[in-house]
């Protein structure tokens, strides 16, 4: 069964992967290696579209994934039988406890992600993605591997139960609530200082030509 | 009819007819600078509108606030829509109480007797001021708990009473249970309605004591009747007061607070900077000098030299002026005439001096920002900016003041000229020849 998966992931992996991440899994000047990337790593970077990634060294976002369910299970099969560990794919549990949730990820993911989980930026050109469309899955998965900038949570720091909590709090979020009905949002008080002395600047015109055209 | 009718009401009860008629008889100026105090009295209208609803929204207290706000969303369309609006117009707000004051500054309308209105004036934006930072404060958000924590920082450092200042705010050491509930008080009720107070004595002063006008002739008093003329001039002023505000206000979301996440006191977000009225004061304190002294025994920190001094200082010019002024100009006589601002080259000098001083702490409050999208050293730009305040304001005045010398100097000469009035009439060929009349 397992043979039979890693067969299939092989083949799919020689297809989509093989180019950048290279044949034997080392890597390649496209790519960083995978090898010894455990079940989660291969489940998260494929699972959120993140992987394929159209071009090397461009970071792709949460897309859907163009593989099926069992594809995705042949690729692990294939990337752990070639150098077995990593972390395995978390377990998680419906429910949790959405308050406790927030206290912890107002702790740990906030100053990140945003008080509502809608996304931030973290710095120079980087961005934490918005949480709305990660699977519990695929949450505690971001929480174990620290995928990019993001660092990784050790199960003593974040428990299995903390993560289920936290990802009550995301989902307990309303989708699309959170979003302006405005198209821009603004970066600061600079550029709103600026646009107020605009609109400002444009009242005078206007009480200029008021009162020139009404003489 | 029905507005007869109402009208004869008051009138038999109040006497109402005569002073409702002396009110639209009423001259106002006709000159586009006059407009300026209205847009700035307009956005103050739209701040308590949208405010009292934001006041049934806002929870005031520590933990609440940020939640109430950041809950502002597509959700609650109205909310968010009273939301927009009045932070914007916080924002329009000051500005054209700055433009304002400036054409009071420079044609020296705050001249006997109108000094104690200038004062009620320079009140108005000092406390317009502290409404619009108190009210960015209150949502509790990551940004704003860092300029509070700036300002609380600014109130420590007063000598003797800070400490005790800084407690009773907060009610407890910074950021204390008290600290939201108290700001809320202050921003939602006392500024505002102290505000209001000096408004009503603004204008009753100046209905009172009449407008000032540039024609030169004391005798008369020229411009338009309150009705049927005025009225709809102001009335298109206030339209276009909302319209520029609606604008900025459904195409720009201000203030993300739910982007910048709850305040907690461990972490500061990056780059921080205040709304662009209190930025100078944040622009002083990182140009001000790393200067701790002890006087007496008693540290003086650093902060206080530009976060306490420096605001008193030009409060204490600004509210002195009309009296410095007088000095200068040797002139304490009564006056309703405007001076357009080339009559005084020096007094324009002064304004633009203070202007460029504004501007050159108000840059310095981002110079993080700048720093790196210029990529220089930040370091650099500090000490480029402390150049600029220090040399650049008086460089500006002087200029300023030698253009304005060099423009009467023209219009003196031009002066004549300008009283020759030329027709033309058209000739047998079909051009033109200039026919000479006298001055109307
Ligand atoms: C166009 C080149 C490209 C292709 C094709 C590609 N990858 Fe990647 N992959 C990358 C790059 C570049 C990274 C580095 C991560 C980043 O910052 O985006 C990466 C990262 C990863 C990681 C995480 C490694 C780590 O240590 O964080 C995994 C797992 C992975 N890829 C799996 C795959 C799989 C499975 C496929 C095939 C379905 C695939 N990749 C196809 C370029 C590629
Ligand atoms: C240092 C900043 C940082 C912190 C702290 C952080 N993250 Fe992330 N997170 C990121 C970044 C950056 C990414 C995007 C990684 C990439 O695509 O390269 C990310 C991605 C994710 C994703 C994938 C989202 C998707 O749908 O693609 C999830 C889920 C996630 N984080 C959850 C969490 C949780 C839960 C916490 C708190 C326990 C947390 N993160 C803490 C920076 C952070």
């Amino acid at each position: 069964m397992f043979v039979a998966a890693a067969i299939a992931g092989a083949l799919l992996y020689g297809q989509h992967c093989a180019s950048c991440h290279g044949a034997d899994l080392r890597g390649s000047v496209n790519a960083p290696s995978i090898r010894g990337a455990g079940a989660a790593q291969v489940d998260f970077w494929v699972g959120t579209g993140r992987m394929p990634a159209a071009l090397p060294w461009v970071e792709e976002g949460h897309r859907r994934t163009p593989f099926t369910r069992e594809q995705i299970d042949a690729l692990i099969a294939y990337v752990t039988s070639v150098q077995p560990g990593g972390a395995a794919i978390p377990v998680v549990l419906p429910g949790g406890d959405p308050r406790r949730g927030r206290t912890l990820f107002e702790q740990n993911c906030e100053h990140c992600h945003g008080a509502y989980a809608q996304g931030a930026s973290i710095g120079s050109s980087e961005w934490a993605p918005s949480l709305r469309d990660a699977s519990r899955v695929q949450l505690a998965e971001a929480v174990r591997i620290g995928p990019g900038q993001m660092p990784p949570f050790a199960e003593q720091q974040l428990g299995g139960r903390d993560l289920d909590d936290v990802a009550a709090y995301v989902e307990s979020l309303d989708a699309g609530a959170d979003r302006p009905l405005v198209p821009l949002t603004s970066s600061g008080p600079v550029p709103e200082g600026l646009l107020g002395w605009l609109a400002v600047g444009l009242l005078i015109v206007f009480a200029f030509g008021y009162s020139r055209s009404s003489r | 009819m029905i507005v007869r009718r109402v009208g004869r009401f008051f009138d038999e009860r109040l006497g109402s007819d005569a002073w409702i008629r002396a009110a639209c008889a009423k001259i106002y100026p006709d000159h586009w600078s006059f407009y300026l105090g209205e847009f700035a009295l307009y956005s103050f209208v739209l701040l308590v509108a949208t405010g009292i609803w934001l006041t049934f929204i806002f929870q005031p207290t520590a933990g609440g606030a940020f939640d109430s706000v950041a809950g502002v969303t597509r959700a609650t369309p109205v909310a968010y829509l009273m939301r927009q609006v009045h932070h914007w117009s916080a924002v329009v707000f000051v500005a054209a109480i700055l433009v304002h004051m400036a054409r009071i500054f420079f044609t020296a309308a705050f001249r006997k007797p109108r000094e104690i209105n200038w004062v009620v004036g320079i009140s108005m934006l000092i406390l317009a001021s502290l409404t619009g930072f108190t009210g960015y404060s209150l949502p509790d958000d990551a940004l704003s708990g860092t300029g509070l924590r700036i300002a609380n920082s600014v109130l420590l450092s007063l000598p003797l009473v800070g400490g005790w200042g800084a407690a009773l705010l907060n009610g407890g050491s910074y950021p204390g249970p008290e600290l939201i509930p108290h700001l809320y008080t202050i921003h939602a009720y006392f500024l505002p309605v102290t505000i209001g107070a000096l408004l009503a004595l603004h204008l009753a002063l100046l209905t009172y004591q009449k407008h000032t006008q540039f024609v030169p002739d004391p005798a008369r008093v020229v411009g338009r009747r309150f009705w049927p003329d005025y009225a709809l001039r102001t009335l298109a002023a206030f339209f276009a007061t909302v319209a520029v505000t609606l604008i900025l206000a459904s195409a720009i979301e201000i203030n993300p607070v739910a982007d910048y996440g709850r305040y907690h006191d461990w972490t500061i977000p990056n780059p921080a900077v205040p709304d662009w009225y209190a930025a100078w004061l944040e622009g002083a304190l990182r140009l001000g000098p790393a200067l701790e002294l002890r006087i007496a025994g008693h540290p003086i920190p650093a902060v206080f030299w530009p976060g306490v001094v420096l605001p008193g200082l030009v409060i204490a010019l600004l509210v002195a002026w009309p009296w410095i002024d007088k000095r200068i100009s040797r002139d304490d006589a009564a006056t309703d005439v405007l001076a357009p601002a080339t009559t005084a080259p020096w007094r324009v000098g002064v304004g633009a001096a203070l202007i460029a001083a504004g501007l050159v702490l108000t840059l310095a409050a981002s110079d993080d920002q700048q720093a790196r999208a210029l990529h220089v050293d930040v370091r650099a730009l500090v000490n480029l900016y402390r150049g600029l305040f220090a040399f650049g304001t008086i460089a500006a005045g002087i200029a300023a003041a030698a253009i304005a010398r060099e423009l009467r100097v023209r219009y003196d000469e031009r002066g004549h000229e300008a009283e020759r009035v030329v027709a033309l009439r058209r000739n047998a060929e079909g051009g033109f020849d200039e026919e000479e009349t006298k001055p109307a």
